[in-house]
């Protein structure tokens, strides 16, 4: 397997630019989950800015409002949950290039959901990251510098 | 797929494992610590925030930590949703119009307070709420440039034709001055006749910003002759800018009061050093402090004299008083139909 890993730069070696940028997407997953966690689990810092900004957010569309209300804010520490092992999901999968494309579908989803709830001021940045996720899904950014080069050898398919 | 699959599952399984055995890493409270949610100018470094901290921790063994607020109505949904978790022990910069539109979302302590301490003549209506306590207060009123050739007794005056877009107001439903304005409009004329009042002040208006910051930049820059602002703003210039050229105008009709509190979440956690530290904006030197930071009128007797803030003309107020919030809504509720219909 270590071997695939850097045989891949021989043979898709063009997508080695599209790597660096899996890995530093990675990094700023991993990143977010240490602080999420930090907040969110252990309760330190702020954790309920974020909710009370959403709230107060002018642009939010209603159904989205609805259901941080009525489901997302009452439920929050499982939610918090799910969304930081979903963040971890993406940073380990990106750094390791392992099962990048389904995760990087799974990341657009995860930018979808900040679109709503941070402000508006940031709305350009996950925009960009959305723009980026897609092009590592349809790259296949996992068959450079990655895992998923190595099941691409054996089992050719979408998945990797 | 079932790649896939086994990944998101390993990962939530080492995230369970992880969870299960933060062991005591969770809410590790310093007992020696407390948690003041205050404004921006207050907390800054120009502010009287880092000047009270320092004192307050040099004279009891409890730390200050300040926490920038941006919006009062933020703060307590940031508290109420927070609830026992909430790390808040000190509100400061609560107006009389936050206690009774806001305020009761969460559970405030009442405040054991020191009984010595004279308040002011102007407040004493306010300043003996349980769970609220005084620490500052100004009147409001306009500001304007020496050089403004035209003669402001009342609030008509403000009506006149060259006074059309020179006036810098503040958006009632997001800025405290903006509604302390609103409220005077309301309390010195009828109801009809104040309708009429905002309707031709929408023309005078040259914006309604959305805080008291925005307007007055406006002022500063020239952009207006008029903006609504404290009665102590001239002394800021007088001080900070050593220009003696502003003054705030004196009108028939009595100028509003905006009176500052403090609180005391139920949620605190070092409640009995957040009584301390409210008691301490009460003495003698904090409450100096605050005047010559806050630029606001201090609540106890004797503190303003021998300073700039003992030549501030002594204003005929409005009695300061908790509306009912009922009341308030319909005010910004008539303001926003006046605005929605005669606004550019």
């Amino acid at each position: 397997m270590l071997q695939a890993y850097f045989e891949s730069i021989k043979y898709v070696g063009h997508l080695l630019p599209m790597s660096f940028l899996r890995i530093f997407l990675g990094y700023f997953y991993l990143d977010l989950v240490f602080k999420d966690w930090k907040s969110f689990i252990l309760g330190v810092g702020g954790y309920s800015d974020i909710f009370v900004e959403a709230l107060n957010k002018a642009q939010i569309p209603a159904w989205y409002r609805l259901l941080l209300s009525e489901q997302i804010i009452p439920h929050w520490q499982v939610y918090a949950f799910i969304i930081i092992g979903l963040q971890l999901a993406v940073g380990v999968s990106y750094i390791i290039g392992y099962v990048v494309r389904p995760i990087s579908i799974l990341a657009v989803f995860l930018c979808l959901n900040y679109l709503m709830i941070y402000p508006a001021e940031r709305e350009i940045f996950f925009k960009l990251c959305i723009a980026c996720h897609a092009i590592l899904a349809w790259a296949g950014a996992g068959r450079c510098l990655g895992i998923d080069y190595y099941f691409y050898k054996r089992r050719r398919g979408l998945w990797w | 797929m079932k790649h896939f699959v086994v990944y998101i599952v390993l990962i939530f399984s080492v995230l369970m494992t992880v969870y299960y055995n933060r062991g005591d890493q969770a809410k590790n409270i310093d007992d020696k610590k407390i948690h003041v949610y205050a404004s921006a100018s207050f907390v800054a470094k120009w502010g009287p925030g880092p000047e009270l901290k320092e004192i307050f921790e040099k004279q009891n063994i409890f730390k200050v930590e300040f926490v920038e607020i941006s919006d009062m109505n933020m703060a307590i949904q940031k508290i109420n949703f927070e609830n026992e978790s909430s790390l808040a022990d000190v509100v400061l910069g609560i107006d009389q119009f936050d206690i009774v539109r806001m305020a009761n979302k969460i559970k405030w302590r009442d405040i054991d307070r020191n009984s010595a301490i004279n308040f002011v003549s102007d407040i004493t209506a306010v300043a003996h709420e349980k769970t609220f306590l005084p620490y500052d207060f100004a009147p409001m009123s306009f500001i304007a440039n020496k050089s403004l050739q035209n003669n402001i007794t009342s609030l008509k005056d403000l009506l006149k034709p060259e006074l059309q877009g020179k006036i810098a107001l503040q958006d009632p439903r997001t800025s405290s001055p903006g509604l302390q304005f609103l409220v005077w409009i309301f309390e010195a004329y009828p109801a009809d006749e104040a309708i009429r009042y905002l309707k031709s002040m929408m023309k005078q208006a040259h914006s309604f910003s959305p805080s008291w910051s925005a307007a007055y930049g406006l002022f500063k820059n020239n952009q207006v002759d008029l903006v609504f602002s404290y009665v102590t703003s001239p002394v800021y210039h007088l001080i900070e800018e050593k220009t003696a050229n502003y003054l705030s105008i004196e009108t028939q009709e009595p100028l509003p009061l905006q009176v500052e509190f403090a609180g005391i979440p139920a949620t605190c956690k070092n409640c009995e050093a957040a009584e301390m530290f409210i008691n301490f904006l009460l003495s003698p030197e904090a409450q100096k402090i605050i005047m010559s930071k806050n630029y606001m009128m201090p609540v106890i007797d004797r503190v303003k004299e021998a300073t700039p803030f003992d030549a501030i003309k002594v204003y005929k107020t409005r009695p300061v008083k908790f509306y009912e919030p009922t009341k308030i809504e319909k005010w910004i509720n008539v303001w926003t139909e006046i605005r929605k219909n005669e606004g550019i």
